[in-house]
């Protein structure tokens, strides 16, 4: 793979991440924003699989981390399981359709914030497990959603191999993987 | 064999990640606010800067043209030449209207009404808001070489907006009076009662704590405007607005009345900030 190929994801994460600090963290659904690298961590699991799906779910959660005032490496812990779920789940699922994808986003989403609240919770912050954590799960849910099919094109362009086919997709010919966004 | 080595591959890289994070957050603690993790934390704040100011400068005037445009109502029936000239037109008058807002909101911080006593350590621009749902920060264009400091208040020409909780360089992050974390000491009513607001997430009132033991009703009226107590160990000096009384109701059963406050900054409007030449006194939580 060439240099340019292989900086195709980290481009695509921190212009993802740019535009979550500066314009999607600035749109508020009921005083929530939406999460756009929860997005990014699910697509490259559902494309990648359980594998790069926990890598790149590492490396977005501590590059979010150092931008918070939480611990480091809660959503590092929090992305690396989603990631690893969310292949886990395109391994299990044989023939599986594009409608998938946005339904991957809503659980993986829902996973990735009760997952952090949790985890901020144990580590003293109680207050975060309030009723408006359902809220914030059906507004980072509904978005990616509505987002996923769309953003799934950007995810196999960046994740390609040389073949043409995401990296772990191309060892599983046949599967949903290859079909995503197509 | 080669399929058994291939499928626990993933278990193993999940098992290292999720070591590795457990690691971090273990480092994380023990370092607190000095450790090699902090300085991370600095360079990957100012690593993105430049980034972030480019898109905030790219994106705030395409806002500012939209809030306009959805200000004029429908104009359907428009003919396409009219349209093209009032799109020109709003545009003009958003960006006008833009302008205004910012020169007010720097006049209002050039002659601030409280804490005259307290200079201004520098006037920042809010270039973003938190990546996270669960706190309420933002992050201002200015840092260590500005003279702004960990602990320092941050006004708007309205009131209080929060304190600086983190500085790098060319970065400071204010977390705000909303944040769920965010405990202020607060004055209120001729007798110059305190008590306690605390945050409950954007857009949320701040829920107060009456410090008054056996007095259930606090003879709070509609509207009162309460301002940082400033007592000792406080985190903020005294006199700052902080909000107004949403509502007081006692519970039945209850010892001490349910009151809310609307806080006097609205975050999500905020542009230009003050932050203040002050820091709490050592041992202030």
């Amino acid at each position: 793979m060439t240099l340019a190929r292989r900086l195709r994801l980290p481009l695509v994460v921190v212009v993802a991440f740019s535009l979550q600090l500066t314009v999607v963290s600035s749109l508020s659904v009921h005083g929530y924003h939406p999460d756009i690298m929860v997005l990014v961590v699910v697509l490259a699991a559902l494309i990648g699989g359980s594998q790069r799906g926990a890598v790149v779910g590492f490396v977005v959660g501590l590059l979010t981390d150092l931008f918070l005032q939480t611990p480091i490496g809660l959503s590092a812990l929090t992305y690396t399981v989603v990631g690893f779920a969310m292949g886990s789940l395109r391994a299990a699922v044989v023939d599986a359709a594009p409608w998938l994808v946005p339904v991957g986003a809503i659980s993986g989403s829902a996973l990735a914030v009760v997952g952090f609240a949790l985890l901020e919770a144990i580590m003293g912050q109680p207050a975060v497990l309030h009723h408006g954590l359902a809220v914030v799960v059906l507004v980072v849910g509904v978005v990616n959603a509505v987002l996923a099919l769309p953003s799934s094109r950007v995810l196999r362009w960046a994740m390609e191999t040389p073949g043409g086919r995401p990296a772990a997709a191309s060892a599983m010919s046949g599967r949903w993987g290859t079909r995503v966004g197509r | 064999m080669a399929l058994s080595r291939r499928s626990t591959r993933p278990r193993s890289t999940l098992l290292l990640l999720v070591l590795a994070s457990v690691t971090v957050i273990t480092l994380g603690y023990r370092g607190g606010h000095s450790g090699w993790l902090a300085g991370a934390r600095n360079l990957a704040r100012d690593a993105f800067a430049p980034l972030q100011s480019a898109i905030t400068a790219v994106l705030r005037p395409v806002g500012s043209f939209l809030e306009g445009a959805a200000s004029y109502g429908s104009l359907q029936a428009e003919n396409a030449r009219l349209r093209r000239q009032l799109t020109s037109l709003r545009a003009t008058a958003a960006q006008s209207q833009l302008y205004q807002r910012q020169d007010a909101e720097l006049h209002r911080l050039d002659h601030l009404t409280f804490a005259p006593t307290i200079p201004v350590e520098a006037v920042a621009d809010v270039i973003a808001g938190s990546p996270s749902n669960f706190q309420d920060t933002v992050e201002l264009d200015k840092g260590l070489d500005a003279g702004i400091k960990t602990g320092m208040p941050v006004v708007s020409g309205s009131g209080l907006v929060g304190r600086v909780v983190e500085v790098s360089s060319s970065r400071a992050t204010v977390a705000l009076v909303t944040d769920p974390s965010s405990n202020t000491g607060v004055r209120y009513g001729s007798a110059g009662l305190v008590a306690l607001a605390t945050g409950q997430g954007e857009g949320k009132p701040l829920q107060v704590s009456l410090v008054q033991p056996g007095t259930p009703k606090s003879q709070l009226f509609a509207h009162e405007l309460m301002v940082t107590s400033g007592g000792t160990g406080d985190l903020y000096p005294p006199g700052i607005p902080v909000g107004t009384v949403a509502g007081a109701t006692l519970p039945p059963g209850a010892l001490q009345e349910d009151v809310t406050l609307t806080p006097e900054v609205r975050p999500g409007q905020l542009q230009y900030v003050s932050v203040l030449a002050w820091t709490p006194p050592p041992g202030a939580p």
